[in-house]
C-alpha cells in the first residue's frame, strides 16, 4: 500500500515536472518571439495598472501619512533655516519677476513687430505619482490620472523645477509616464545661452546625456537646458536641467527634479499641431 | 464538529497564503516609497513564498501558478513578457528538486538552499538580458539583487515555515 502510494506520488512529481517544462518553453516562446514594443503587451501593462493603481494607492496611505509626519517634525526643527532660504529665494524672486515683465513687454512688441503666431496656451492637469516602476529595465512611474481627466499620450510631465518625462500609456484612470532617465526616452532639447540643440537621452541611470550635439556648439557650465519644442510633441521652453561640465572636459546634464521620489506631478496638455497635408488641403482653391 | 468543518478551510487557506504573499509582494514591489534611490536593484521577493510551495508541491498544475505569477511579475515591473514567466519556471524545477535534500532539513539548510537556487535564477536571467538587444542589465546590479532576495528569506519564509511544521506536528498527532 505505501509502494503504491510513493508511486503515485513519484508519478504526480513527474508529471508536474512535464507541466514545468512546457510552461518554461511557453515563457520562452513569449520572451523571444514577442516584441516588446507590441502593442498588445502596452495594453496589458496599462490595463493591470489601472487595476493595481488603486491598491496600491490604497496600501501605500499609511507610509505616505507617515513619511508626511516625520517631514513635518524635520521641518519643524529646520524652520529657522528655511525661513532664511525662503527670504534669499524671494529676493531673487522679486529681481526676476520685474526682468520677466519687461522681458514679456519686449518679447510682445517684437511679436507684433515680426507679425509670429501665437503659442498655443498650455494647459496643466495635476496628478499623483501612485506606483513607481523603476528598475533595471525601465524607469517609468504611474500617474492616478487618465484618459478621463483628458490625459494623451505624448502629453509632457512637469515636476515641482522642471520636465521629468511623457505619458507613454494612458488608461482610464491610470497613465504611465516614461522618465527621462529612461534608456528609451529621447527629447530635442535647447541649450539657452549658447542656442545649441541637442537630443537629450536617458541611459538607465541618473545622468542622461546630450547626443548629435553640433561640434561647433560651445556649452557653458550652467547652462540651462530646456525643450526646443522641434517635432512638435512638447512645447518650447519647458525646463528641463543645467549643464554641467566635468574635469575631463565632458559634459553631463544635472536634471531640475530628480524622478526618484516624485509624489506629484503636472501633466501639461499641450494642443495637437495639425500635420501640413491637412493645412495645405484646406488653403487649396476649390 | 466544528473543528472538522474548519479543517479543510483553515488547510486551503494555508495553502494558499504563500501565493497570496507572492502577489502581495509583487503588487508593493510599485510603491512608491522614496526612500531609497536603488533602481539597478530588482529583488523577487515574490519568489521567496514560493520555494516552500515548490518543495511541497503536490498538485500537477502547481506550475502553472508560477507561471501566472511570473506573467504579473512582467507587467507590474516592466521586464519583456515572459521573462519572469521563465525565471518563475525555472525556479519551480530547480527547488523541486531539492525536496528530497532538505525533507527533514533545519531552516538554516533551507535558506543557504534558497541562495543557491535564487543565485542560478538571477545568472540565467542575466544570460537572457545577454541574448537580448532591448535588455541591459549590470552583472553587479544584478547579483546584489540576489543576494538581496536571499536575505530578506527568514523574514517572508519563517512564519510559513514555522505554520507548516505547526500543521506537520499536528498531522503526526
Amino acid at each position: 500500500m505505501a509502494k503504491i502510494g510513493a508511486s503515485q506520488s513519484e508519478t504526480r512529481f513527474v508529471s508536474a515536472i512535464g507541466i514545468a517544462l512546457v510552461c518554461l518553453l511557453f515563457a520562452a516562446a513569449l520572451l523571444f518571439l514577442l516584441p516588446r514594443s507590441d502593442p498588445r503587451v502596452a495594453q496589458l501593462r496599462q490595463f493591470s495598472y489601472d487595476v493595481v493603481s488603486p491598491i496600491i494607492e490604497l496600501v501605500s496611505l499609511p507610509f505616505q501619512a507617515a513619511q508626511r509626519s516625520s517631514q513635518s517634525v524635520s521641518n519643524m526643527l529646520d524652520l529657522q533655516a528655511e525661513n532664511a532660504r525662503l527670504s534669499q529665494e524671494n529676493e531673487t524672486l522679486r529681481k526676476q519677476i520685474n526682468e520677466l515683465t519687461q522681458a514679456r513687454v519686449l518679447m510682445e512688441q517684437y511679436r507684433g513687430l515680426l507679425a509670429l503666431p501665437e503659442e498655443p496656451v498650455l494647459q496643466f492637469a495635476n496628478a499623483r505619482i501612485v506606483a513607481d516602476l523603476s528598475s533595471p529595465f525601465a524607469r517609468t512611474v504611474v500617474a492616478n490620472i487618465g484618459r478621463d481627466a483628458g490625459v494623451t499620450r505624448g502629453d509632457s510631465v512637469l515636476g515641482s523645477n522642471g520636465l521629468v518625462g511623457r505619458v507613454i500609456s494612458v488608461g482610464s484612470t491610470s497613465s504611465r509616464i516614461l522618465l527621462l532617465t529612461d534608456f528609451n526616452s529621447h527629447i530635442p532639447v535647447l541649450a539657452l545661452s549658447s542656442n545649441a540643440q541637442a537630443i537629450l537621452s536617458g541611459r538607465n541611470d541618473d545622468r542622461p546625456q546630450l547626443q548629435f550635439l553640433s561640434k561647433q556648439a560651445q556649452l557653458k557650465d550652467g547652462d540651462l537646458l530646456v525643450t526646443s519644442g522641434s517635432g512638435g510633441q512638447m512645447p518650447i521652453g519647458l525646463p528641463i536641467g543645467t549643464i554641467r561640465l566635468d574635469q575631463a572636459g565632458g559634459t553631463y546634464v544635472e536634471l531640475l527634479d530628480q524622478p526618484i521620489g516624485l509624489t506629484y506631478v503636472r501633466i501639461v496638455r499641450a494642443e495637437t499641431i495639425q500635420p501640413p497635408g491637412q493645412a495645405i488641403a484646406l488653403d487649396a482653391p476649390q | 464538529m466544528s473543528s472538522f468543518g474548519n479543517q479543510p478551510r483553515a488547510t486551503s487557506l494555508q495553502s494558499s497564503l504563500p501565493y497570496i504573499i507572492a502577489a502581495l509582494c509583487l503588487v508593493l514591489n510599485g510603491m512608491p516609497l522614496g526612500l531609497v534611490s536603488l533602481p539597478q536593484l530588482s529583488p523577487a521577493l515574490f519568489l521567496v513564498p514560493l520555494f516552500g510551495v515548490a518543495m511541497r508541491a503536490e498538485a500537477d498544475l502547481t506550475p502553472v501558478f508560477f507561471i501566472l505569477l511570473g506573467l504579473l511579475a512582467d507587467v507590474l515591473t516592466e521586464a519583456p513578457l515572459g521573462y519572469w514567466a521563465f525565471l518563475s519556471c525555472l525556479f519551480y524545477i530547480l527547488s523541486s528538486g531539492q525536496k528530497l535534500v532538505l525533507q527533514n532539513a533545519s531552516f538554516g539548510s533551507h535558506w543557504l538552499s534558497f541562495f543557491i537556487v535564487i543565485l542560478i535564477v538571477y545568472l540565467a536571467g542575466f544570460a537572457i538580458a545577454l541574448l537580448r538587444d532591448d535588455l541591459t542589465l549590470r552583472f553587479g546590479g544584478h547579483v546584489l539583487s540576489a543576494l538581496f532576495t536571499g536575505l530578506f528569506y527568514p523574514i517572508i519564509a519563517a512564519p510559513l515555515y514555522l505554520l507548516n511544521n505547526a500543521q506537520a506536528a499536528q498531522e503526526g498527532m
